[in-house]
């Protein structure tokens, strides 16, 4: 058995050099970030951006069709973790007084027709967040599809999963008032195979905005 | 013979003082608890890895992206050896009224490293990234056009980051707002990537300044 003492302090050590962890006077282990929170992942191909396309889509409030939609097939052994959600603005008339949502299902299969939880579900290729990178831990290519065009079965129809924290009242785009900036970085959601995560508008929209979702696709230890 | 070595912390706080050796200190569940030193990337930028990228402090218009490019852009050339990791983007307003919109990235894959009419970048004029160590003479491998800049084909766009715009002008009372973007590790711009700031719709009508700091490191080289 071994128990591990740092030492408490600064110090001014060169490369190569060996010595105790540092300490704060209460006994912390102190750190320091090496590069951007989730750059392991992003270089090891692990990490992906769900983008709609540049035109936006209509903010829908939950109905079976045509929701932003990353669908974490059956079968697949990933789980799909939600990191960061980026919302802009992109046209339309005065905005309905209300929210967005998260939004999830569970029991959506892996395949797509006629009897199927999906009946539809138009695939738009996740693109990694290594940009050009050489190196692909799960391959270059998504694992989990993404959709804004796509059917659901009524039975299976999104369930709330929780707010976003980004509310609209009955402003315009014409309307004079300050740029905004919604981003949010999530933790703790996973999405397992098999399911579903969604965003959409507690009411309907009358406009258009563009988002994205950057997200971690991580190995399961077990198959699922 | 049983040669693991297992390593043990001391749960709670403690009172040291400098230069004594202690226990890491952990919490009730088994954690580590630690502490940040210094800002998040001092290290990076004691090192010198860490850059800063900005516009002209007169500000520029915000433009859609076309080959005739003029979008704030980072290229990180072929054969750099480095990946280019922003961690912040910040926009300043300087003057003019904004117009409903809003703003997001986009790339040009396989950009090589050589400018000609002939190669996927055509026009660039570079503006060399200041290192964040202020003194040091090491020279970013990655480029930054902050206003001058074509392309054989329009960046293509992958992602908002949830900067919208909406109509105020420079006299329109509102409070101050700020526009800040944390990459937060979430895109890594490998050799032979170009990544533009564009306007989604129209050009902007009002003149923004642009900073983006990032941190360059070596292409490791991981298992595919």
């Amino acid at each position: 058995m071994s128990r591990a003492y740092g030492e408490v302090g600064p110090k001014s050590l060169g490369d190569g050099a060996e010595k105790q962890i540092r300490q704060t006077a209460a006994g912390n282990v102190m750190t320091q970030h090496a590069s951007g929170r989730f750059y392991e992942l992003a270089v090891r191909g692990n990490l992906f951006m769900y983008s709609t396309a540049v035109a936006g889509i209509v903010m829908a409030a939950p109905a079976n069709t045509n929701e932003f939609c990353i669908w974490n097939p059956i079968g697949n052994g990933v789980a799909f973790v939600p990191l960061k959600v980026m919302w802009a603005t992109v046209s339309g008339a005065a905005a309905i007084a209300g929210s967005l949502e998260f939004y999830k299902q569970i029991n959506m299969g892996g395949a797509i027709g006629t009897g199927a939880p999906f009946s539809v579900f138009t695939n738009i290729a996740p693109v990694p967040c290594y940009l050009g990178g050489v190196n692909a831990g799960l391959g270059s290519a998504s694992a989990c599809r993404f959709s804004t065009t796509n059917t659901t079965t009524a039975a299976l129809a999104a369930v709330y999963l929780g707010a976003t924290g980004w509310s609209s009242v009955q402003g315009r785009p014409a309307d004079a008032v300050a740029p905004i900036i919604l981003s949010q970085v999530l933790h703790g959601i996973v999405i397992y195979p098999g399911s579903t995560f969604r965003i959409c508008s507690a009411k309907a929209q009358a406009w258009t905005a563009v988002i994205t979702v950057i997200g971690a696709e991580v190995q399961l230890p077990l198959t699922v | 013979m049983d040669d693991r070595t297992r390593v043990e912390g001391r749960v709670g706080p403690a009172r040291l003082t400098d230069s004594q050796e202690a226990p890491l200190r952990m919490g009730n569940s088994g954690e580590l608890i630690t502490q940040e030193l210094n800002g998040r990337y001092y290290e990076q930028a004691l090192r010198g890895n860490v850059y800063i990228m900005s516009t002209a402090a007169a500000g520029i218009a915000l433009i859609t992206t076309a080959t005739t490019g003029n979008h704030p852009s980072i290229w990180n050339p072929a054969g750099s050896g480095v990946n280019f990791i922003p961690i912040r983007m910040t926009l300043g307003y300087i003057s003019g009224n904004n117009a409903p919109g809003s703003l997001g990235f986009y790339y040009t894959l396989s950009a090589g490293s050589a400018i000609g009419t002939a190669a996927p970048v055509v026009t660039w004029t570079n503006v060399a990234p200041v290192n964040a160590l202020i003194g040091s003479s090491k020279a970013s491998l990655t480029r930054w056009a902050p206003a001058v800049n074509t392309y054989v084909a329009a960046p293509t766009w992958f992602m908002t980051n949830g900067i919208s715009l909406f109509t105020g002008v420079a006299t329109t009372a509102v409070a101050p707002f700020s526009l800040n973007y944390e990459f937060d590790g979430t895109m890594v711009i490998g050799p032979g990537t170009v990544v533009s700031l564009c306007s989604l719709q129209a050009t902007t009508t009002s003149l923004f300044t642009v900073t983006i700091i990032g941190v360059e490191l070596p292409v490791p080289a991981l298992a595919t």
